[in-house]
């Protein structure tokens, strides 16, 4: 019964960070697109400023650990990637971050890691069935030793949706919408608008732990 | 009404780019539209799209076709291969920076890639091209048909003054002779008078036809021929006819001028001896109709008469209602002309 409420917990953690960013059907990166930064390895701890981040928070990218292969098999991943646990509360949850730079910026793709495989708690095949992957998107700097994230502002990109000032292929469902446009076109929009302050919610400050 | 013609032309060429715009618009909304509804961002990028491609295919069929037209094919393709990627350029260039001063505000980026607006492009100066080509080939049509009308009334105009010119010209001819007659008290003037009214009757009437059966002209030259021979009083005309007459339909008037000339020329003063010989032959594909008369010495063939036919109008008229399928010559042989007329059907 506590497991259960555990997992139900991690869940929810991880709805959270999709719903603070207009989810992607399709990543922003292609192959071609990513690299690697050796500043990311480690612990991160979020400072605690701005309106979105409490400081609860703490980031960890570390390798990405080899893919299970048929019958036991492990063979490492083909594309440049982090193994990013997001802890929050103690309840930690594994995404895989790729990190990809576009327009001179940085910006990280999140994945959930085996797409909700590996989140234990959530091991009801029937509520798997209803779940899909998605994308999330942030910038990504490093600033004396600091870690700054920010995250695509939800608002941002769903007034200009609602107000019919942005062409960009997306679905609405209710009130949430979800990205459907390709690599191609997500990757043009960040290069011609991934400048405009508007578009990003308060940056997050990361310190190593 | 060239004027009238021409404003016309401008309006159906409006009206035509209109409707392909249009048809454009509806198609290129159709393949841009995002979602499942078309929504008013759709509408103004499809609108943007279009008046960034528009100013080529314009100077493609303003400044490019004139080379099509005058069978440049290689320096065309080169220039329209320019055109198009200089077009592309423009439409990549626009929706990554210029759309944002044009509408501030609004969030477009260049969704296709270059393959894909050359594509769009090209549909678009191609199919502007061929309804441009379409276009010129319907007035081209359209100018040939009225040249043609143009050609024919003119014809009509020509045939009627040159029929204008024979009728009189015959009436008065005959008319003095009738006068002579009575002058010398003939017992034969009334008979003269019946022949002059039954001619009458057929160049008034008949001779408006079109066409009238070859038997009606044989008829009409008898006649003739039987006027001219009571007026000298002895006959001095052979009127040979062979073949088949009866399916050959001729324009009228056809003979009696080639007639009427041969007797001016060839019967002079009361000669007994002078003959005129016709001979007409007919056959299922060709008619032969030679006369052949006697001339008075340094005499010619051309006409000295003020306001008569003369020799000019007989092969005018020839030319315009056998223009392809006649052929007319006259020889002079001693002291005798030899006129030769060949007509086949087409």
């Amino acid at each position: 019964m506590l497991k259960k409420a555990i997992a139900m917990k991690k869940f929810l953690i991880v709805l959270l960070i999709i719903t603070s960013c207009v989810p992607s059907i399709h990543p922003l990166y292609h192959e071609r697109d990513l690299i690697e930064d050796q500043r990311l390895f480690g612990n991160w701890r979020n400072a605690g400023e701005g309106e979105f981040w409490d400081g609860r928070e703490s980031w960890k990218f570390e390798k990405l650990p080899p893919k299970q292969g048929f019958l036991g098999s492990k063979t490492p991943d083909p594309l440049s990637g982090y193994l990013l646990t997001i802890t929050e509360d103690s309840i930690a949850a594994e995404f895989v971050a790729r990190l990809l730079e576009l327009d001179n910026q940085l910006f990280l793709d999140i994945f959930p890691k085996s797409e909700y495989g590996d989140i234990k708690g959530i091991e009801n095949n029937w509520l798997q069935m209803h779940l899909f992957p998605v994308h999330t998107f942030a910038r990504i700097s490093f600033e004396n030793k600091a870690m700054i994230i920010e995250p695509f502002d939800p608002d941002f990109i769903i007034d200009l949706l609602e107000q019919k000032k942005i062409r960009i292929s997306h679905e609405k469902t209710g009130n949430n919408f979800i990205l459907t446009a390709s690599t191609d076109e997500l990757q043009k929009f960040v290069m011609k608008f991934g400048r405009e302050k508007e578009a990003y919610i308060d940056p997050g400050l990361f310190t190593r732990m | 009404m060239k004027s009238l013609a021409s404003d016309r032309n401008k309006i159906q060429k409006i009206l035509l780019h209109t409707f392909f715009w249009i048809l454009s618009f509806y198609i290129l909304l159709r393949i841009f539209v995002r979602g499942n509804e078309i929504e008013s961002i759709d509408i103004i990028y499809t609108f943007l799209f279009q008046c960034t491609i528009a100013p080529f295919a314009y100077a493609n069929l303003l400044w490019l076709k004139p080379l099509l037209d005058s069978g440049k094919w290689y320096l065309y393709g080169f220039i329209l291969m320019l055109i198009v990627s200089a077009a592309a350029g423009f439409n990549y260039f626009f929706f990554t920076v210029g759309v944002d001063f044009v509408l501030p505000g609004y969030y477009f980026i260049s969704y296709y890639d270059w393959i894909e607006i050359i594509q769009f492009v090209f549909g678009h100066l191609f199919i502007l091209t061929l309804l441009q080509i379409s276009l010129e080939w319907f007035e081209l049509n359209r100018e040939r048909q009225r040249i043609s009308e143009l050609e024919k009334e003119k014809i009509n105009f020509e045939m009627k003054a040159l029929l204008g010119q024979i009728n009189p010209h015959f009436l008065f001819n005959t008319l003095n002779n009738l006068y002579s007659m009575v002058l010398n008290g003939s017992q034969q003037s009334g008979e003269y008078i019946l022949k002059l009214a039954d001619v009458l009757r057929y160049v008034i009437y008949q001779s408006r036809q079109e066409a009238i059966l070859l038997e009606d002209e044989i008829r009409l030259l008898t006649d003739y021929i039987l006027l001219q021979e009571l007026r000298t009083d002895y006959p001095n005309a052979e009127f040979n006819v062979s073949g088949e007459t009866g399916t050959w339909r001729i324009p009228p008037m056809i003979f009696l001028p080639l007639l009427e000339n041969s007797f001016k020329h060839g019967i002079k003063g009361e000669k007994e001896s002078q003959k005129i010989i016709i001979n007409l032959q007919v056959n299922e594909r060709e008619i032969f109709f030679k006369i052949q008369n006697e001339r008075e010495e340094k005499e010619t063939i051309r006409d000295k008469q003020p306001g008569g036919i003369g020799m000019e109008n007989i092969k005018r008229r020839l030319e315009l209602v056998f223009p392809e399928n006649h052929e007319f010559n006259i020889e002079e042989r001693e002291n005798l002309f030899f006129t030769n007329l060949k007509i086949w059907k087409s």
